[in-house]
């Protein structure tokens, strides 16, 4: 056994016309019933293996951050499984999923909304643990986040601070030692360098992949950044409109991309040799909403090759090489 | 040679805030020449959109110009009124924020916004003259269909959409020079490579010249002409763009470099900086990167190293250059 | 850039409560805001006559042997026919007119303060009931709130008072009835900001009960926008009760508050005796504009949508 978690045709939506009222709408002198729905993750499967980074990675709204938030149910899924361990915890209640908050934790995106700037330092680290009994007393509870403090270079007498005398990487430290505090087994981390400075960025990378060899934690690494992904990750899967379009491990997605979103975000990274962009046509167009889904493959409208069947019947997952999916009529 | 659009010289603007006065700007001169991109670089702090406004004087309590010259075409721009600035705002200068979603004012058409800006600098246009100029910067910005268009609200666009709007803006008056401060950050990777193209693109129609303020190496690499990499206030490093990516001698543009991770190539571990941007308050001793410098020596700790020329129009300031991108 | 900077200051400060608070931006300002400094000596001052004036006052005004009915009408010392002793003259009773008002403001200020904190508590806990867990029982406050705000504050006090009779206690219970919708609509608000911050998923991802993660992550963030409103509230819960007491449907006459000694002047405001009402009234006044010039400086201070 070693998958830590195995996600199965994953759905989540979400209603924007609440109640009955609100559902009535006044269209060309009637009134119809309309439901608007943002459908935010759209049938999607993957698992993480025990020690290994896996990293979502795509454009705002294409619903990586809603997979990682339905994952350790923030919201509850509207569709499929979510398996962690081995055990179905899609439906388990607030109670019954106790046990299983103290082995997966989340780093937050915002160093700056994500820590209460009401509680100092010290009691952010404390409270969770004391919460799951991960330290018996609150002396004991206090000498072992001073150790995780330390871990994330936060010095001691800096523990009794509060969160708003910190910078922005420091803060983010912080996050990563109350996501430590409970001894997780695996973490799920929102885009948790996008907010800091190149300088910083680099600092906490470098913290968290320690603190994966010391730990042997899984990661689900959610970002936009594919550099940062390529840094990290071992496996990824690339993310459009709710859809996982290719994934599989970093070798084989980064020497050979196969998706044409994959290939256009590639050729949209900036790259410090300037050469980049220059030489690449990049993609027209934007991501269209995810209220109004387009028919057939969701990329068709962006895609260079799309063709008659592209714009009628989604594509199934193929396996293109060992473990190498990709979503593609092309294929 | 080609000819100065804009000469900065010994720029400095101060905050005096409750806690004492930051040095946001600190002695700072550079040019900007006609037709060229120049990248300002740095992390939060660094001082480079206050430079920015700076150069359009938009500069707010409890901010302050405290010294220098800011030479527009052979005008000093520190010399003229707030009513005379007004005039160079748009017409001779325009600026490109970083927030798309808030640059455009959600009340009026993007018709209205751009008439509005010919209305100012324009005055000898007709109104239909005013229209069809709305519609050709519309295209010129890649908007489809700019005759209805223009009807529409910014909220009917999307970001990248409504950045190209706001680009659009800053063009209308045909400004020599274009400040843009952070102006893909907020968007999308593939928006975003459109945008930068957009831009470079425009640069070479119109022949303006652009200052391009971003945190992102990157950015620069790909479409600026040079490079001012600046750190706590000050230039600490500015040349042409291959000579900082490839021949860098500041240790701190070093650490930037070598803080991203590179798609063409696989590291290990990032070699970062250690270390966080000094307390703009309390600046230290000596070269301001002194705390977080790998070859910091005695003297780094006490003299504040000039800038210093190290290759042709390649300045740095640092008591001990690197030899050339060494690692 | 600028916060960033101040960020980095802080790092360096010893963690005193109290030495934080002296460094703050906000002490700072308030230190040069003028009209908040003469706001809180005016309520300093207002508050320290009414827990000290007795001891100063020529009679306990409500005690009626030591009130002389030959006193009465003497005009304020200053004008002809004055007396010392009365320096701001005297009522229909011979009540000197001065420790009336100090009395009757200590009236006026447990009124305002005290109904103030019973609807700040109502309206603080169902609005946070309301906006952390949304759904019906939001509706269902929402629309009772919205029902109170759709009558005129007057009307349903008056309403109430009337069915209730005068009294202390009525009063109170009139001022919280009214004075709650204010806070649970925004309180509410606020939760609703806050709850979408990571701080609170990252307690939902812990696991923390609700309770706890109310009492201890919701609340704190949203005191701040209370604090104003608190403040704001208490000059509003003087008048309405002044404007009640001036109607007769106030507090009862033994026990005068400043709006009442407002109305038992009234009668002869236009006969030449208007010392009797114009005191009291001025004295509202000041307390109010105190109060509302602290109010505006927490306001521009606090919120954070005008940084």
């Amino acid at each position: 056994m070693n998958t830590i978690l195995k996600v199965k045709n994953l759905e989540q939506r979400f209603e924007l016309d609440k109640g009955i009222l609100g559902k009535i709408k006044f269209k060309n002198g009637k009134f119809v019933k309309e439901e608007r729905i943002v459908r935010a993750v759209n049938d999607i499967s993957f698992s993480v293996d025990k020690g290994k980074v896996f990293s979502l990675v795509g454009e705002s709204g294409c619903g990586k951050s809603t997979t990682a938030r339905t994952i350790i149910k923030l919201i509850e899924p509207k569709g499929g499984t979510v398996e962690f361990a081995g055990e179905n915890i899609t439906d388990l209640t607030r109670t019954e999923m106790l046990k299983y908050r103290k082995r997966m934790q989340m780093i937050f995106q915002d160093p700056y909304a994500s820590l209460n700037s009401k509680q100092k330092v010290l009691n952010i680290i404390t409270e969770p643990m004391l919460f799951h009994g991960v330290a018996a007393s609150k002396s004991e509870a206090k000498e072992k986040a001073l150790d995780i403090l330390g871990k994330v270079g936060i010095r001691p007498e800096q523990a009794t601070r509060y969160p708003h005398q910190f910078s922005g990487g420091q803060r983010q430290r912080i996050g990563i030692a109350r996501a430590l505090a409970v001894e997780p087994e695996f973490i799920i981390a929102d885009e948790p360098v996008s907010a800091l400075d190149v300088s910083i960025q680099a600092q906490i990378l470098n913290l968290l992949m320690d603190l994966k060899k010391e730990y042997n934690f899984s990661y689900l690494f959610i970002a936009h950044d594919l550099s940062v992904v390529k840094h990290i990750s071992d496996d990824l899967g690339v993310m459009y409109l709710g859809k996982i379009v290719e994934k599989g491990s970093k070798v084989n997605i980064f020497d050979n991309p196969l998706h044409p979103y994959t290939k256009a975000l590639f050729s949209s990274v900036p790259k410090l040799s300037g050469t980049n962009l220059k030489n690449s046509k990049g993609i027209r167009g934007e991501i269209p909403s995810s209220i109004n889904l387009p028919s057939g493959c969701y990329f068709h409208d962006r895609c260079p090759y799309a063709k008659q069947i592209c714009m009628e019947k989604m594509p199934t997952e193929r396996e293109v090489e060992n473990g190498h999916f990709v979503l593609c009529h092309l294929y | 040679m080609a000819k100065k659009i804009l000469e900065v010289r010994n720029l400095r603007t101060y905050f005096h805030t409750f806690k004492g006065t930051v040095k946001a700007v600190d002695d700072v001169s550079f040019d900007i020449n006609e037709g060229e991109i120049l990248g300002v670089v740095g992390e939060s702090g660094g001082g480079k959109s206050v430079t920015g406004f700076s150069v359009i004087r938009l500069i707010e309590e409890p901010g302050k110009i405290e010294t220098g010259e800011i030479i527009y075409n052979g005008e000093n721009l520190m010399k003229k009124s707030e009513n005379q600035m007004n005039k160079v705002r748009g017409k001779d200068i325009s600026m490109i924020f970083q927030d798309p979603m808030t640059s455009l004012n959600p009340v009026y058409t993007i018709g209205k916004q751009i008439e509005e800006v010919l209305l100012l600098h324009e005055k000898d246009l007709t109104k239909s003259q005013r229209k069809q100029k709305c519609i050709e910067l519309l295209k010129s910005v890649g908007i489809s269909n700019p005759e209805s268009r223009m009807k529409s609200y910014p909220h009917q666009f999307s970001g990248g959409m409504r950045q190209r709007v706001v680009i659009a803006t800053a063009l209308a008056a045909s400004p020599k020079l274009i400040i843009a401060d952070e102006p893909t950050t907020a968007l999308d990777v593939t928006i975003q490579a459109q945008i930068l193209k957009l831009m470079q693109n425009l640069v070479e129609e119109h022949g303006c010249a652009l200052m391009l303020i971003t945190h992102d190496l990157a950015v620069i690499s790909e479409i600026a002409d040079r490079i001012n990499v600046m750190y706590c206030g000050k230039i600490i490093e500015t040349g042409n763009t291959k000579d900082i990516i490839k021949e860098y001698k500041h240790p701190y543009t070093e650490g930037l470099i070598n803080s991203i991770p590179d798609l063409d190539k696989d590291k290990k571990k990032l070699e970062s900086i250690s270390g966080i941007v000094p307390n703009m308050f309390d600046l230290p001793e000596g070269c301001n990167f002194s705390p977080r410098c790998r070859y910091c020596k005695q003297i780094c700790k006490e003299e504040e190293p000039e800038l210093q020329q190290v290759g042709q129009s390649h300045y740095i300031a640092c008591h001990f250059p690197l030899k050339g991108g060494e690692k | 850039m600028k916060t960033e900077a101040q960020t980095i200051n802080n790092i360096g400060t010893k963690n005193s409560k109290w030495k934080l608070f002296l460094k703050s931006e906000f002490f700072y300002n308030y230190k040069r805001s003028v009209l908040a400094i003469i706001g809180s000596i005016i309520i300093i001052s207002v508050i320290l006559i009414a827990i000290f004036g007795p001891l100063f006052t020529i009679q306990d005004p409500y005690n009626m042997s030591e009130i002389e009915l030959n006193n009465a009408y003497t005009p304020p010392a200053w004008i002809e026919g004055g007396e010392s002793t009365f320096i701001l003259g005297t009522d229909q009773q011979g009540r000197d007119m001065f420790s009336a008002i100090v009395y009757g403001s200590r009236v006026s200020l447990v009124i305002g303060i005290v109904s103030t904190l019973l609807s700040s508590v109502l309206g603080i806990a169902l609005g946070i009931i309301s906006g952390y867990f949304g759904g019906k029982v939001d509706a269902l406050i929402m629309r009772i709130a919205d029902v109170m705000l759709s009558f005129p504050t007057m009307l349903i006090a008056l309403f109430v008072m009337s069915v209730l009779g005068r009294g202390v206690v009525n009063i109170l219970i009139t001022l919280t009835i009214v004075g709650w919708v204010k806070f649970a609509r925004t309180v509410r608000g606020e939760v609703l900001s806050v709850k979408k911050q990571e701080y609170i998923e990252a307690t939902k991802v812990i696991g923390l009960p609700n309770l706890k993660i109310i009492l201890k992550h919701v609340f704190p963030n949203v005191l701040t926008s209370i604090i104003v409103l608190v403040t704001m509230q208490v000059g509003s819960n003087i008048l309405t009760e002044a404007t009640l007491s001036f109607l007769g449907l106030g507090v009862p006459i033994t026990r005068p508050s400043l709006g009442m000694l407002c109305s038992n002047g009234f009668d002869v405001l236009y006969s030449g005796m208007w010392w009797v009402t114009i005191f009291p009234g001025l004295y509202i006044m000041l307390i109010v504009f105190g109060i509302n010039l602290l109010g505006d400086f927490l306001r521009d201070e606090l919120n954070p949508k005008l940084k």
